[in-house]
Formats: structure tokens, C-alpha cells, sequence
């Protein structure tokens, strides 16, 4: 199947599923899974309307990004070294994965010496499996409110990735959990943190994501397929 | 060497107590049918669906302790669990302003190895002050109410209409923490 129609699938079933749980279509949006993926991929998809990139690896975002239309709106998704937020600042339009306050503040420096702020979105490890990223549900607040005095940062909203199911459903208690956890910090009313983000869901669970209040969705071998290039 | 204890609930409450406690865990949310049975108690009720959590947990994933628990509020006879719209948020509401009512936990934390529960129901009773219609529908428009027993929860925007309460506050936070961490170290999940 060719990357056109992958993407026509899944926009379809993200439509069904917001409608199905009373939201606007519009809302959720599609981050295609681009790591490990060759740029001309990506061109392909970006020619058949789809927007968003998410990458994983600092390298190879910088590397595809130079290749390809400067109308690509990046993401970085994956685990971040501080040693390595200058190679993407001002780069990405949205980091999935701050989980700490020495990542945070380092981006903010570095958007800082540009004269920018960057959106992020702080991951929360629902599970509380010990290879996640994220920081707890315990420790969310206590890191918005630090976060939230940076100047060159925003907090748009949260991110967390479940532990791996074979069953779509399996991982709906997370969803829910990371949609409760994003009621609480709007409760908590902290200046300058927005919850307008929900950056849940992946290939094999998304339209629970959705139903659930996803507004992103990190998409991969359901839109560029399984193979793997090297 | 410390056997770890799995958490079968996603509530990210339940989690914070348990993280201030200092215990190690992991979370595994069981998803169950939440009916209750016809004329079932409702202590019968909140065992009988921590167990079936903690059982439903210990077979989805490895380990040893699985910790199960269910909150529900009771009210003039009614087993209030979560509202299923916003007319049943509103409706429990109004029913729970200015009369006591109680929070009723259940847990109950399963030992594979000898294959058996620990189970305990705690109760705390709770007097809200009068709530006035406006009150209702801005806490309600938070979309607070839609995932906690009652349609309130009492760390959150509800803290304001509660105006005493009588026994463990963790216990209407959704886990009574000083009972569940007696009965780990009962059960031999922490050190004793």
C-alpha cells in the first residue's frame, strides 16, 4: 500500500473516532512517525498533505531537515540529551519529551540566545516503568512550577507512552489517566502552563487515544509501513 | 531482595500516595465491569471489584503484590460511582450538597505466590456545605467531575464545598494510605 493511502486510511479513522466521542475532527492532528525513514519518504508524505514530523533522533532530524521543504513542521519526540538542544534550537516547532528541569532549562537557554520560545509538552510516565522516560504523576506539578518561570519556553500540554499491547484497548487506562493529570494542572491554575495538548496514542491504539482526548498522535509503520531503511 | 508491587489502577491520585509513601511500584490498570451486582452491599461491592482489579492486574503482567482498590460514594442509600454524563454529574451533585455523605475504599492486594487477598474496606464521612447551582455547573464545565466516584474530587476544585471531614482524608483521595501501607507489610510487600 502506498504512502498516499496509508494517510488517507488513518485520517478517516482519526475522523471516526473523534466523532464518535462528540469532538471536532479538527482538533487532533496527525504527527507522522518519521524516524529511520529516508527523506524522499518524507517528501512523499509532505506531498500528500500531511504537515507534521516527528523524529526521534537529533542527527537524523537535522540531516532529513536540510534536505527537505522548509514547510515542514518538525517534532521532536524522543528521549533529548541536554548535550545535543543546540543542534535542533529553533528548529523543532514542538518537543514531546521534557521530563526534567536541567533539559528544560536548557532549552530554554538556547531558544533564549535566539531571541525565541519553544513549545514543549512534559511527559508524564503513567506506568512508571523503569525504561520510560517522564517524569511521575507525583512530581508533574512540582516540575510545572519551575518550568513555568523559564522565559523562553511554553508549556503547552503533556505526552506519555504506555507500555507496549498487542490489544488496542490495553492502553486506554493511560490515556484516560494522562487526560485526568492535565485536568488537575489546569485546576491548579500555574501561570503561564497551557493544557491544550495531549500527545498520546501511536499506530496501534490511536483511536483510543482520541476517544480518550488525544490531540496529537504519533503515527508510524501504520503510515510509512514496517520496513525499515538503513 | 524487595518483591515490586504493581498498582492495577491508572489513577494518577493513587500513584501520588503511593509515591509519597515512599514505596516502589508499578502501574497496571485492570479494566473490569464497575456494576454492581443487584442488592449488593456496598463494602461487598468496593472488595469485590479491588480484588477483581488486583486478580485482573496479576494476569496481565509478572510480579508478586497487585494492588487493587475502588472508591465509591455512598449517599442516602445510593452507591454513587462515576457520572456517566453530565446530567448524572449535576443530579449527584445537588443530592450531596448539604447533607454528610460517606467515601467507602476498598483494596485489596493479591499475593500471587500464596494466591490469596488482603482485603479492607475504609470509610470517611464527608459533610459538604450548600452548593449553589453555579457552583455545580462551573465545576462540572472543568470536566473535574467525570472520572472521580460522586463527580467530586476533594484535592481538586471540589476542596472549597467540603466543609469537615470525619477519618482518613487519603481514603476520599481514592486510597487510605495509612491502612494499605499496614497491610503491605502485613502481606510481607515492605519490610516490616
Amino acid at each position: 500500500m502506498s504512502i498516499a493511502e496509508n494517510i488517507g486510511k488513518i485520517r478517516e479513522r482519526m475522523t471516526q473516532a473523534a466523532k464518535k466521542a462528540g469532538r471536532d475532527p479538527g482538533s487532533v492532528r496527525l504527527v507522522a512517525v518519521s524516524k529511520t525513514k529516508p527523506a524522499a519518504a518524507v517528501a512523499e508524505a509532505f506531498g500528500c498533505g500531511q504537515q507534521i514530523f516527528g523524529e526521534n533522533y537529533v542527527q537524523e532530524l537535522v540531516a532529513k531537515q536540510a534536505e527537505l521543504p522548509k514547510e515542514i513542521s518538525w517534532h521532536f519526540i524522543g528521549n533529548l540529551q541536554s548535550n545535543k538542544v543546540r543542534q535542533i534550537a529553533g528548529l523543532v516547532q514542538l518537543i514531546h519529551s521534557v521530563d526534567r528541569l536541567s533539559l528544560a532549562r536548557e532549552i530554554d537557554r538556547q531558544w533564549g540566545t535566539l531571541g525565541k520560545v519553544c513549545d514543549i509538552l512534559v511527559q508524564v510516565n503513567i506506568s512508571r516503568e523503569e525504561t520510560k522516560g517522564g517524569t511521575s504523576s507525583g512530581e508533574l506539578l512540582g516540575l510545572l512550577g519551575e518550568v513555568a518561570q523559564l522565559p523562553h519556553l511554553r508549556v503547552v500540554g503533556l505526552m506519555t507512552m504506555p507500555p507496549f499491547f498487542d490489544d488496542p484497548e490495553g492502553a486506554r487506562p493511560y490515556f484516560r489517566a494522562l487526560r485526568a493529570l492535565s485536568l488537575e494542572v489546569e485546576q491548579a491554575g500555574i501561570p503561564g502552563v497551557e493544557m491544550r495538548e495531549l500527545s498520546m496514542g501511536m499506530s496501534g491504539d490511536f483511536e483510543a487515544a482520541i476517544e480518550e482526548g488525544a490531540t496529537l498522535v504519533r503515527v508510524g509503520s501504520a503510515l510509512f509501513g514496517e520496513r525499515e531503511y538503513h | 531482595m524487595k518483591e515490586t508491587i504493581i498498582l492495577a489502577s491508572a489513577s494518577p491520585r493513587r500513584s501520588e500516595l503511593l509515591e509519597s509513601a515512599g514505596i516502589a511500584f508499578r502501574v497496571v490498570p485492570a479494566d473490569i465491569d464497575e456494576e454492581p451486582l443487584p442488592a449488593e452491599e456496598p463494602v461487598d461491592h468496593v472488595l469485590r471489584l479491588a480484588e477483581g482489579k488486583a486478580r485482573g492486574a496479576a494476569a496481565l503482567t509478572e510480579g508478586r503484590f497487585f494492588l487493587g482498590a475502588d472508591t465509591i460514594v455512598l449517599c442516602d442509600g445510593e452507591i454513587m460511582g462515576k457520572p456517566k454524563d453530565h446530567a448524572d454529574a449535576e443530579r449527584m451533585l445537588k443530592k450531596l450538597s448539604g447533607v454528610p455523605h460517606e467515601v467507602v475504599t476498598g483494596f485489596a492486594i493479591f499475593d500471587r505466590e500464596r494466591d490469596g487477598a488482603v482485603v479492607e474496606a475504609v470509610r470517611t464521612k464527608v459533610f459538604f456545605k450548600h452548593l449553589r447551582d453555579e457552583e455545580i455547573q462551573d465545576y462540572i464545565a472543568t470536566g473535574c467531575p467525570f472520572d472521580k466516584a460522586g463527580g467530586y474530587a476533594i484535592q481538586g476544585g471540589a476542596a472549597h464545598m467540603v466543609q469537615k471531614i470525619d477519618g482518613s482524608y487519603t481514603n476520599v483521595v481514592g486510597l487510605p494510605l495509612c491502612e494499605v501501607v499496614a497491610a503491605l507489610r502485613v502481606i510481607g510487600a515492605l519490610a516490616a
